[in-house]
């Protein structure tokens, strides 16, 4: 039996159907998704992200003057712990709140798509104390306002976000012979231009030299972050690397020292045809199959090279194309889509909500507990901690990484744990509304049999069905 | 991973200790037990610094190159042998040093060159092969269908998730000291039928079982906690019961800045891992040997930030309890003028996966021939030769 297309638009491109919920029917419901969502505000950033930032500054100030004072002995050390669990606090909440957003919004296939493309422009909120809250406003600032535009639009935002410039060091790179290095010990580091070559955009292996890596690094001097004052991007001329560098046989810098000349190759960068390829590529892997089948990717590249890297048109394709509605099962759910559509399907997001924000970070509320419990801590057990990436490569994409014991045990504990929240009780309604028509008849068979309504709700989340899509 | 622990007296400890030290588990019997040699492969991700770890302090181009990172044994580096030094991060080590038990390689990498990226490094380091070509089976799973010795040998990947060193098609556990699986054998039952029609999940879930079964066993039932030493005490539990071969990760050695504190982070977890391997491995550990390495070392030359950038030679350990430890290793390059790889890196003189297929030969007879087809396929036969004195 086919599988319909409305269940693989909930699915294999967005968060699962939630019981209630009127999903998106095909693949132009999914593309009106971009244009609805775009605008919306994420739900860890309701207060706004000037707010957000000048909290996390705050905070981070506070605690620096608490740590000198401590050294110098003019300050309690007793003074610093409610600091420490204030940020907590504020980080878990955003956190939490991160879930929430995926859970609770009806635009599942955006969503899908801001978490791609975060993992593809990775950046680890575990780098150091300022990364803690650059990282959530990386996602909202850069990310999601940007992708459904023109991929060179995305790119740009994230290269010369805050966020990114600490994450890769480029808030500590300057030019060999810039005026700041003549004056103090400081000099290049490679790690932003290394990246932005090998993973945002050409791909590894695609033809370019350890030269061009390092006069990568050399054009984006003078881009560094204002750490004295607001955390913003800044480019400072005393930083920049003067004269020419030469980036896959382009020259940059000949016209002095400029910001103009980041962007130019950035831009540069963007406009490659390896590097639509290797987007088009990590999209087909990441929503179809580990091994991205070429009859996909290429009318995404034709649409690709039209458009001049519009990102819903290349969207478009990718959906147009019907092996983007066959061969269902193929790819295994991460961690983060196993919990977020688990949640969804027991309808526990009103619940994630009412244990929002968090206060304390140790708490005695049973519901608090289990909420932190199911969400971060259980991320963190099966390997795709929340905005804490591995490294700037993200997590891993193939199934066969993801479908081991542990993970499986993980996964089974959890589905156990969500089943005591669910607000539907019959087993077999829950998997035929969760499951859509990819419920194995046996599947259906077997939950049926349950000893227990828990054991059978369990049984439907921990199901390969479930986990697959 | 990474809680904080007591690293310095627990290495003391594990020195001290090591004549009264006892098998942390008891002895489980098996219809047929295994040999018992043992393997561990620690792969240290983000390219560990070897220029940081073992410094050559008599090497009159270092300290000029490394202005603010390179010490001397009058600024706290523990001598090794008059011309390299030990960093003192790694200080619990250094009885592991003296009695023979630990051996650094310089210089080595693995073939890949020039594109020094984390995530190709460490691909072509897992897979064992001579370039990136996508190889996703790993060098430690083909090593175990190669040889009578090695045919059928347990091995466990310490994760949540498959690395791809251990990834292939002989079975490996993937199962952490954590991980737990606590069901009533009705509900196994029920789940084994959930899951008949899916090859793949009915054959993980049964495996699931038996490493709780094992785990269990070897920990008991109560609340573990992830941290490098409940790490260590895990895997040294399963390779005193019937798992041969072993491997897991240590992240965060990628220093590009403020190399000292980043290094030493990475460093203690590293230091935690095998002193507290060779406790709890008890008599055991004599049988055992750990090799931990890296997909590349970083410039020799630090940069503008206290910290260094992506290389290409590196360093890689060996510990084990009976091997012929306490000596630098390797072919060293030197790093004066004209020494270095393209004027930037410690020069690789050999292929890392020469030592990996000598230890292997070693610890299960996997043959020459074999180890330069189907484990490490193009790699060179005689190049193992020098590191079968280990």
């Amino acid at each position: 039996m086919a599988i319909s297309r409305k269940t693989y638009a909930a699915i294999r491109y967005g968060y699962g159907f939630a019981p209630g919920e009127d999903g998106p029917a095909d693949g132009d419901a999914l593309l009106a998704q971009l244009s609805a969502a775009k605008g919306q505000v994420p739900a860890f950033l309701k207060d706004g992200a000037a707010a957000h930032l000048k909290q996390g500054i705050d905070l981070k100030v506070q605690i620096n003057t608490a740590d000198e004072g401590i050294r110098e002995g003019t300050v309690d050390p007793q003074y610093k712990k409610p600091l420490i669990d204030q940020r907590n606090a504020l980080f878990l909440t955003d956190l939490m709140e991160r879930v929430l957003q995926a859970v609770q919004s009806p635009y599942g296939f955006h969503e899908r798509l801001v978490a791609f493309w975060f993992d593809h422009f990775s950046i680890s909120a575990m780098k150091n104390d300022a990364t803690r809250f650059l990282t959530p406003l990386f996602e909202a600032e850069a990310i999601r306002p940007n992708i459904s535009g023109r991929f060179v639009d995305l790119l740009l935002a994230a290269e010369n976000h805050p966020g990114m410039l600490t994450f890769l060091d480029q808030d500590k790179s300057a030019g060999p012979s810039s005026e700041a290095a003549r004056k103090r010990r400081i000099g290049l580091n490679e790690n932003l231009g290394r990246e932005l070559i090998e993973l945002h955009t050409m791909g590894a292996r695609s033809g370019y030299t350890q030269s061009d890596v390092r006069n990568a690094a050399l054009v984006l001097t003078g881009m560094t972050v204002d750490k004295g004052r607001d955390f913003s991007a800044v480019f400072r001329p005393a930083l920049a690397q003067p004269g020419e560098k030469v980036v896959l046989g382009k020259n940059y810098g000949g016209n002095g020292i400029s910001q103009a000349d980041s962007h130019a190759m950035i831009t540069d960068l963007a406009g490659r045809p390896e590097t639509a390829l290797h987007i088009c590529r990590k999209l087909v892997t990441h929503f179809i199959a580990d091994t991205p089948p070429d009859e996909v990717v290429k009318p995404m590249l034709a649409a690709w090279k039209k458009t001049d890297g519009d990102l819903t048109a290349v969207y478009a394709a990718m959906l147009d194309h019907p092996r983007a509605w066959d061969g269902f099962g193929q790819k295994i759910k991460r961690p983060f889509d196993f919990i977020v559509s688990g949640l969804r399907a027991v309808n526990a997001g009103t619940t994630l909500q009412s244990t929002l924000p968090v206060v304390d970070m140790v708490t005695q509320d049973k519901t608090a507990k289990t909420m932190r419990d199911m969400t971060d801590g259980a991320m963190r057990r099966m390997g795709q901690p929340i905005w804490k990436p591995p490294s700037p490569a993200g997590f891993d994409e193939h199934g066969d990484a993801w479908l081991t014991p542990a993970q499986l045990a993980e996964r089974i504990n959890w589905a156990r744990r969500a089943a005591a929240l669910a607000q539907v009780k019959e087993p077999v309604a829950l998997a035929q509304d969760v499951l859509g028509d990819v419920a194995r008849p046996d599947t259906l068979q077997v939950i049926g049999r349950a000893p227990n309504r828990m054991q059978g709700i369990a049984m439907v989340l921990a199901s390969a069905e479930f986990n697959r899509r | 991973m990474g809680q904080a622990f007591s690293v310095t007296r627990r290495g003391f400890l594990a020195g001290a200790c090591s004549l009264a030290a006892a098998p942390a588990f008891a002895p489980v019997s098996f219809a047929a037990m295994p040999g018992d040699r043992r393997f561990v492969a620690i792969i240290l991700r983000g390219a560990m610094d070897g220029l940081h770890l073992v410094q050559p302090y008599g090497d009159k181009a270092f300290a000029g190159m490394r202005p603010t990172l390179a010490l001397t044994p009058d600024r706290g580096l523990l001598d090794l042998d008059g011309y390299f030094g030990l960093h003192p991060d790694a200080a619990p080590l250094m009885p592991l040093w003296s009695s023979g038990e630990l051996a650094f390689v310089n210089a080595v990498s693995t073939p890949y060159r020039d594109g020094r990226s984390h995530f190709d490094g460490q691909d072509i380091l897992e897979a064992g092969t001579a370039s990136a070509d996508g190889t996703r089976t790993g060098w430690l799973n083909r090593a175990l269908s190669v040889t009578d010795r090695s045919r059928g040998l347990r091995a466990i990947d310490v994760n949540t998730t498959m690395e791809l060193i251990l990834a292939g098609s002989n079975p490996v556990d993937v199962w952490e000291e954590t991980s737990s699986i606590g069901m009533s054998p009705d509900m196994v039952g029920f789940m084994r039928r959930l899951y008949t029609e899916d090859p793949a999940f009915s054959r993980v879930f049964d495996e699931a079982l038996r490493a709780d079964a094992d785990t269990e066993r070897l920990l008991g039932t109560g609340k573990r906690r992830q941290s490098m030493d409940d790490m260590a005490r895990f895997t040294a539990g399963m390779l005193n019961g019937d798992y041969r071969i072993a491997a897991f990760s240590i992240d965060g050695w990628d220093s590009h800045a403020q190399q000292p504190d980043v290094f030493s982070r990475a460093a203690k977890d590293l230091v935690t891992v095998l002193t507290g391997l060779k406790s709890a491995l008890g008599s055991n550990w004599k049988n055992t040997v750990v090799l931990a390495m890296t997909e590349f070392g970083r410039t020799a030359r630090e940069n503008g930030s206290q910290g260094t950038d992506h290389g290409t030679g590196g360093v890689a350990l060996v510990a084990g309890g009976d091997i012929a430890g306490g000596k630098v290793m390797g072919r060293w390059p030197g790093i004066g003028d004209g020494q270095l790889y393209e004027d930037r890196d410690l020069l690789p003189t050999q292929d890392v996966r020469a030592l990996a297929a000598a230890l292997l030969q070693r610890q299960f007879g996997v043959g020459a021939d074999v180890l330069a087809g189907t484990v490490f396929p193009g790699l060179d036969r005689g190049a193992s030769a020098e590191f079968r004195r280990i």
